[in-house]
């Protein structure tokens, strides 16, 4: 209902881009509203990185219909609009030799108006970097920089691809931080990520992208929830072929294997587990690193498409 | 224009601050200058080459239709010192068989560098072609040279420079006035040849060669591989602000290799016109050099097989290209090689105008053959770019 009122900043529909027989994007269609985090998630191949490039202006798309701040696009993105949004690359590089304010003061000459070298230096924490060389910078330094040529132009929506991908957990936090300190500030952020515990902290609503196709979105929530549990037991059992099938008549489609480990998820924790622990005694099976978790993103897509994220 | 300042701004930063770029950009021409001036310090001084000449030609003799005397005096008019420089040429002269055998003797003995054979019917077969006549013959003049001999090079190329001269005027002029050409054939600004005037123009080409290979490669190739280009695309600026951007950028520090290469030739002792004219042949050579950099972007898959190519259009280009020695006596394949290339006609038409020697080009030639490289090569790349991997 709030979702409503608030502006439309971008609207896809049908979006198709193929390369030969490879169906890159297959025919999605969302909405991206002003002010929220909107989060593309799926493996790596799933066509996250493609829709990303076409909406940024690098790569024409085939078929569909792309609305850019009420602007219908239809192969180059124009400049005025491009002077509207910041993007962060999978890979951010710089012209070597050049200082981090060297960098931004370049990024901001292309636009007509933005915010301030010092400002941008202070959001992303490079205060103390700021005249050293870009390939004297860490993972994590070059990635906040990245961000910051995004932010220069002061963009009304910052397009994301996977912005953590590669830094260390604690370089990873700190995008994070960086990432809701500009949702505060009213930014429209599209994110494209794998790790779902990202996608999960940082986004109001959750496309999953699967082999150019949109298989299912949500809030996290409404995503978890569909899934049809909210918690999840795992544990490493040694069961053959027959007493597999007993444990799915007994679980039903609660039930998921992998390998040896067993997936049970559940609403009702105790009574699920007395069931299983009872089946296992009186079958004299072994358990082994036996856990309970929340449900999670990860066992969604598990569900959708019988394959992890990260596989 | 803001944009494309803010590019060339940044390019311009980054070359300057990168210590390869300063090397090979600004150092490497001038050391290159430095080192082979040094190596033929022999010929670096003006030379003197020594010619004989046999003039058996017995019809018309004393008449105005006595064309051998105009070829002689010609040649007598740059054989004496001119502005206090030692002359660039030594004449002696012989109209028997017994001084030709003379001279040739001289010649194998290293005392000549050429002679020249104007044969007894050289006048009437003149006129006849003057007159249209319909006879077949041809004037021909024969000229005796050393083989693998640096000064006997010179004095072909030097005889070469004033014979053709004399028969552009012979078709043209019918004889009358051919004598006010004589200076044309020993260069504009002196009449002596100096290796290290004919080097530093050679290398100020090779210097924009090389920026434009090198340079504008690396601005396209190296960045397109590390995807500095599509961090840029996502931005507001477009690529032919980019290009226009990236193109100021490698012209202004050619503008000052080019200020380096003439203070360091000057220093060497170049005696080098500088004047409109040859500056603005420079800012030409310097511009139509441009599209040499993204004709081999255009060509190459990856930054690396960019660079190896770079390099194979260096060398080819840099060796045949007449930079750094005459061609005017290689043998034929390799001349229509170096005839075929823009930096024959660069570094020719660049000489010329710097007054160091005679092109053995003409200025029509050394303007257009690089321009049609250059329209080539810039519709070869605008449509064959591709500004992303793969």
């Amino acid at each position: 209902m709030e979702k409503k009122e608030k502006k439309i900043v971008l609207e896809v529909e049908g979006l198709k881009k193929f390369y030969n027989d490879v169906k890159a994007v297959n025919g999605i269609s969302f909405k991206v509203f002003e002010g929220e985090v909107f989060t593309l998630l799926g493996p790596n191949g799933a066509g996250k990185t493609t829709t990303l490039e076409i909406l940024e202006g690098l790569k024409k798309h085939d078929e569909g219909t792309i609305t850019l701040f009420g602007t219908r696009i239809k192969t180059v993105l124009p400049l005025h609009l491009k002077e509207k949004i910041g993007v962060v690359l999978q890979e951010n590089n710089f012209i070597e030799h050049l200082s981090v304010v060297e960098i931004l003061k370049t990024f901001r000459g292309f636009y007509s108006k933005g915010l301030k070298i010092e400002e941008v230096l202070e959001i992303v924490s490079l205060n103390e970097k700021k005249n050293s060389k870009v390939e004297k910078l860490s993972g994590g330094q070059r990635q906040r920089l990245a961000i910051g040529v995004a932010l220069i132009g002061d963009p009304q929506l910052i397009f994301m691809d996977e912005p953590t991908t590669g830094l260390d957990p604690q370089a990873r936090r700190n995008v994070w931080e960086l990432i809701i300190k500009l949702k505060k500030t009213g930014k429209t952020i599209f994110l494209t990520t794998h790790y779902m515990e990202e996608a999960e902290f940082l986004s109001d609503y959750i496309y999953i992208m699967d082999h150019g196709k949109i298989i299912a979105s949500g809030t996290s929530q409404e995503l978890i929830a569909s899934f049809g549990g909210k918690r999840v037991i795992e544990a490493h059992m040694n069961v053959d072929e027959n007493e597999r099938k007993e444990l799915f008549s007994l679980f039903g489609e609660s039930a998921e294997f992998e390998d040896s480990k067993v997936f049970l998820k559940t609403s009702d924790l105790p009574r699920t587990m007395k069931k299983l622990l009872d089946w296992v005694e009186k079958k004299r099976i072994s358990l082994e690193d036996l856990i309970v978790r929340q449900s999670n993103l990860e066992d969604v897509f598990l569900k959708l498409t019988g394959r992890r994220l990260r596989d | 224009m803001k944009r494309t300042f803010t590019i060339f701004k940044a390019l311009t930063l980054a070359s300057l601050k990168s210590p390869s770029s300063i090397f090979w950009m600004m150092i490497f021409p001038v050391v290159l200058l430095l080192i082979l001036a040094s190596i033929f310090s022999n010929i670096q001084k003006s030379i003197t080459v020594r010619v004989a000449v046999v003039n058996e030609s017995s019809t018309f003799k004393n008449t105005n239709l006595d064309f051998s005397s105009y070829m002689i005096k010609a040649l007598m008019n740059i054989s004496h010192p001119y502005n206090g420089k030692k002359p660039v040429l030594s004449l002696k002269l012989g109209n028997n068989e017994r001084d030709f055998e003379s001279f040739l003797s001289d010649l194998k003995t290293e005392k000549l560098d050429a002679v020249v054979l104007i044969p007894k019917n050289f006048n009437a077969h003149v006129f006849s072609r003057l007159s249209n006549l319909p006879l077949n013959f041809y004037p021909q003049v024969k000229i005796y040279t050393r083989s693998n001999s640096q000064s006997s090079d010179i004095a072909f190329s030097i005889l070469s420079s004033v014979i053709s001269s004399l028969n552009k005027v012979f078709w043209k002029r019918g004889g009358k006035k051919f004598l006010s050409t004589r200076i044309e054939y020993v260069g504009k600004g002196g009449n002596t040849f100096s290796y290290i005037d004919f080097l530093t123009a050679g290398i100020i080409v090779m210097a924009f060669m090389t920026v434009s290979l090198f340079g504008v490669t690396d601005d396209l190739l190296v960045q397109r591989e590390k995807k500095v280009l599509k961090r840029f695309f996502v931005s507001p600026i477009t690529k032919s602000q980019y290009i226009v951007g990236m193109s100021l950028s490698n012209i202004s520090l050619e503008i000052v290799q080019l200020l380096l290469l003439l203070v360091a030739g000057k220093m060497l002792g170049a005696n080098l016109r500088i004047d409109i004219f040859s500056i603005s042949f420079a800012l030409y050579a310097l511009i139509v050099s441009m599209p040499l950099g993204f004709f081999v972007a255009s060509i190459s898959k990856s930054a690396n097989s960019g660079n190896a190519l770079a390099n194979v259009f260096n060398f080819l280009f840099m060796f045949l290209g007449g930079l750094f020695f005459p061609i005017s006596n290689v043998p034929y394949f390799i001349k229509v090689i170096a005839y075929s290339i823009p930096t024959t006609y660069l570094a020719n038409g660049l000489r010329s105008s710097m007054g160091v020697s005679y092109s053995a080009t003409s200025t029509y030639l050394n303007v257009l053959v690089p321009l049609i490289w250059a329209i080539f090569m810039s519709v070869y790349a605008i449509r064959h770019f591709k500004w992303e991997v793969g």
